[in-house]
């Protein structure tokens, strides 16, 4: 009877606990194997914009923050040789218009790390934004922004703060969803 | 006419004196400017340091470490600018305190798991062998009795 009994006796917390821990362990490694590891979470999302005052691509006039504030605004950095950008290009000219047309919110470019020349050339070729960009040549700023990889765009409210950050060419889903975080009813 | 002349053999005298001591400051602040750069990860190619780093962005991040320590920042306050702009992301090596500390404890605690699991173990085997020798006692008439076959 004695074998019996000791089989019968309840399993102690702790091999509930250390069991638990070995299943975990793996599980968390799994989750985290999911994850993509190139991914940086931004630290301006949420916070005061940075603020700027950069020469303008074009022209002898300047793109600051304090002459975007009070209102709605987004910020794209581009770069002439960021690839992926043409692929949003033509994104950025219809939401540059629609900025232009409904006066609900500003936008501006930030030329990322870029050549004068190179990134005109590449306006010229691709069309030309219908809002302004400023040039930030040695990445100072978008350091401030904790950019990563080009293109970004952030969104940023009436009120100076940063609501959201897209990472990548930016598509009119990705616009729609931000906008809204930024009071710009579609 | 003779106190100009000494003035001027004077700044000749010291000027390369003062010249080796801005020398010399420059270097260790390039050796700091290194130490703290090797500790700041590159957020556009992920696992190099910043002195590794060819990107545009690492250099010009290593140049602001370089502006900072020159203009006498200390290297927590450098780190907290650049933790204030990447995150904890932008460290080689996670910080002690919150999600970081787990990050630093879980070796230890696997360690503590382990060889606690390994000591218990070792003790039950050392009173299994202990209670053996009854085991091993000839087989006789009470003994089958007790074992309930």
């Amino acid at each position: 009877m004695t074998s019996l009994d000791t089989a019968r006796r309840p399993v102690p917390r702790w091999k509930w606990l250390l069991g638990g821990a070995v299943v975990a362990l793996p599980v968390l490694l799994a989750v985290g194997l999911t994850r993509d590891p190139s991914y940086i979470p931004s630290m301006v999302v949420d916070h005061q914009v940075p603020a700027f005052d950069l020469d303008a691509l074009s022209g002898s006039g300047r793109v600051s923050s304090r002459a975007l504030a009070g209102g709605p605004y987004v910020v794209n950095f581009w770069a002439s040789w960021c690839v992926s950008c043409r692929e949003e290009h033509p994104v950025l000219i219809e939401l540059g218009e629609r900025a232009e047309g409904s006066g609900a919110f500003a936008m501006v470019g930030v030329n990322y790390r870029d050549g004068r020349q190179a990134a005109l050339d590449y306006l010229r070729q691709h069309g030309e934004f219908p809002y302004a960009s400023g040039v930030d040549e040695r990445g100072r700023l978008g350091i401030d922004f904790g950019v990563y990889g080009m293109p970004e765009t952030f969104f940023v409210d009436a009120g100076g703060v940063v609501r959201a950050r897209h990472v990548g060419p930016l598509t009119r889903e990705a616009i729609d969803a931000n906008l809204v975080l930024i009071g710009v009813t579609p | 006419m003779k106190r100009p002349a000494a003035a001027l053999a004077a700044l000749f005298l010291l000027a390369p004196a003062a010249q080796a001591a801005s020398f010399r400051n420059e270097a260790e602040n390039e050796a700091a400017v290194r130490v703290l750069s090797a500790k700041l990860r590159c957020p556009v190619c992920q696992s190099e340091n910043i002195l590794d780093s060819q990107s545009g962005t690492a250099r010009e991040m290593v140049e602001i470490v370089r502006e900072q320590l020159s203009q006498g920042r200390s290297e927590d306050e450098i780190v907290a600018y650049f933790r204030e702009r990447y995150g904890d992301y932008v460290m080689l090596s996670p910080p002690a305190s919150g999600f970081g500390a787990l990050v630093w404890a879980t070796p230890l605690l696997l360690l503590l798991i382990g060889g606690g699991t390994y000591l218990l173990l070792v003790r039950r085997n050392t009173k299994a062998r202990a209670g053996e020798g009854e085991a091993r006692a000839p087989l006789t008439e009470e003994r089958l009795e007790g074992l309930e076959l």
